[in-house]
């Protein structure tokens, strides 16, 4: 029998992983116990898609807008216990501002805001082009804000924000072949919404 | 360019809220300090436990009722009143999660159970193997093989989160029950019909699903308490041999020699042999007809999908298309989900829209078959 040494534990040095290096998984989880660090982080990680998805589902005025993107993470919050870990993380933030946004339509009479800006278009290789591109876009974007809330949503959350129409459904809670319907309704509309103003 | 592609270059102009540096401080600031202030606030209400927690103290559970609530009192809670029938097996315990909760746990293996809030406005959560249950008030639930089968409510209301489905809201008086699972039994041996005329697109690479390349058992049906693991001994009491007599008549749940088919079976029957003697066209305006009565709600699906077969077979795509659309709109717990998405995305994928057809192959990556999943990553991978 070899005579044991008594060696000294030593604890491993601390790491901690960075912001970054730290999944949207584990930053919910966090938010679940109540760490506002991480709801921050989640926020700097989200934010801008969250507003580009709730601006192009609602045309109102820039304040109205931080309100909702507000609420939409005040909500991500109270709900990060309830997470499911079916699918991304920014998929289900979509659906709780897409439901933030169909509340609020539902709340307030809604359509007061006028079309805002359309940018120029960038690739236009002639004035006639950029002005026929200008108009088109500034169709598409009336006729998306004319679009039934249920298409609206399902056409920018599929194909503007590229979410996977199987997730899409799961945060809408509607069945994928209603989803596809419903986008392939949009879609329809859209086209000859563009096609509404060239013939 | 498609339509759908100008479309799509068109949409990546349209414009967007872009908040400048100062805005986007002042909605993360204002939201921190609402949600610490949420998060300060007292809670009154109980709380459900952590996944952890439940997942260890009640692994062998096949229902768990849990009521937490701090454990600054030095007793017990008593939250709900939870009755039990005789033959029910009930176990009741008091635990703690370590967490500064107490828990009040009842475990039910099978039988009926009543359940009231014992304070006005609480809710009691319930958790079976496929649902979930927050009633405030009192209801009876009624557990089986780990699974809820039935629940009423007596007074106040219940949330009722099915997996996969979208809440249902039951208020006092009204009552939910499990569908009867119906199961697709297979065939032995049924002859291929001749020509395969779905179109397969041409970037997608994957074998055609199985329902495109042989089709389609006939929906015999078993009852959901019938061995549905077996197929061979039910079905050869109660589908109809293919051959030589082709006319497979439905069976709907228990048969008795009486039976007549109703329109829809009748319907059914005629499509399906016409569908396997080659006569797509035929066989789709009968299958039409059948999925359009107001017979049996899971045969009219079934023909739904069948017609949706004749209709690609007989090369009326985008009457496939829609049939398929419908099939899956309207039979979510069809076991032919997966082989149906697979082959709308074909029909899609076919006609362009690649977004689309990925969507639905994604769709397919989940069902229990391995070849309706292959065939869904093969026509992913050729998108």
């Amino acid at each position: 029998v070899s005579r044991g040494q008594i060696v000294p534990l030593r604890r491993a040095p601390e790491t901690r992983a960075t912001i970054a290096e730290i999944s949207d998984e584990a930053l919910l989880a966090a938010c679940g116990v109540g760490d506002t660090a991480a709801l921050g982080a989640l926020f700097d990680r989200h934010n801008d898609a969250v507003y580009r998805l709730i601006s192009r589902l609602l045309r109102t005025e820039p304040a109205e807008i931080d309100d909702l993107v507000q609420q939409t993470f005040l909500e991500v919050w109270r709900s990060a216990k309830k997470f499911g870990g079916r699918g991304a993380v920014r998929s289900w933030l979509f659906g709780i501002a897409a439901n933030t946004v169909r509340h609020h339509i539902r709340g307030a009479v809604r359509r007061r805001a006028a079309l805002a800006e359309v940018p120029p278009p960038p690739s236009a290789t002639t004035p006639h082009d950029a002005a026929l591109r200008a108009q088109q876009v500034h169709r598409l974007a009336a006729a998306l804000e004319e679009l039934p809330d249920d298409l609206r949503v399902v056409y920018v959350m599929c194909d503007l924000e590229e979410v996977p129409g199987v997730e899409a459904a799961r945060v809408l809670g509607v069945r994928a072949g209603t989803l596809w319907r419903r986008l392939h309704e949009a879609r329809r509309a859209l086209r000859e919404a563009i096609d509404g103003g060239t013939s | 360019m498609s339509d759908d592609d100008r479309l799509d270059e068109l949409a990546t102009q349209l414009p967007y809220e872009r908040p400048d540096e100062a805005r986007r401080e002042a909605v993360r600031a204002s939201l921190l300090a609402a949600a610490k202030q949420e998060h300060d606030a007292p809670r009154p209400r109980y709380k459900l436990i952590g996944a952890a927690f439940a997942a260890g103290a009640l692994a062998a559970a096949a229902a768990t009722y849990i009521i937490v609530r701090p454990s600054d009192t030095a007793t017990a809670p008593v939250a709900a009143q939870v009755e039990a029938s005789p033959s029910a097996e009930v176990e009741r315990q008091v635990v703690h999660d370590g967490a500064g909760h107490l828990a009040e746990v009842v475990h039910v293996r099978t039988g009926r159970v009543h359940v009231a809030s014992a304070h006005p406005g609480e809710a009691v959560h319930v958790a079976t193997a496929d649902a979930r249950i927050e009633g405030e008030g009192a209801y009876d639930l009624v557990v089986a093989d780990d699974h809820l089968r039935a629940l009423e409510v007596r007074a106040g209301s219940a949330k009722l989160a099915l997996h996969d489905q979208q809440v249902i809201v039951l208020a006092a008086g009204q009552a939910w029950k499990a569908p009867v699972i119906t199961a697709e039994v297979d065939l032995p041996s049924v002859p291929a019909p001749a020509p395969v005329a779905v179109p397969v697109p041409a970037p997608v690479a994957a074998p055609a699903p199985a329902p495109v390349a042989a089709p389609a058992p006939a929906p015999a049906r078993v009852s959901a308490s019938a061995p549905v693991a077996e197929p061979a001994a039910p079905v050869a009491a109660t589908a109809p041999a293919p051959e030589p007599e082709p006319t497979p008549a439905p069976v709907v749940e228990t048969p008795s020699a009486t039976h007549t088919p109703s329109p829809t079976e009748q319907h059914f029957a005629a499509g399906w042999s016409l569908l396997k003697q080659g006569k797509a066209a035929e066989a789709a305006r009968e299958l039409g007809v059948a999925a359009d009565s107001d017979g049996d709600p899971q045969l009219a699906a079934d023909a739904r999908y069948f017609q949706a077969v004749a209709l690609a077979r007989a090369g009326r795509k985008t009457e496939a298309e829609n049939a398929l659309v419908a099939f899956l709109d309207h039979a979510p717990k069809s076991l032919r989900r997966g082989r149906a998405a697979v082959m709308l995305a074909k029909l899609i994928a076919e006609r362009g829209d690649a977004k689309s057809a990925r969507a639905w192959f994604q769709s397919a990556l989940t069902d229990p078959d391995p070849a309706v999943v292959a065939a869904a990553r093969a026509g992913l991978a050729a998108l």
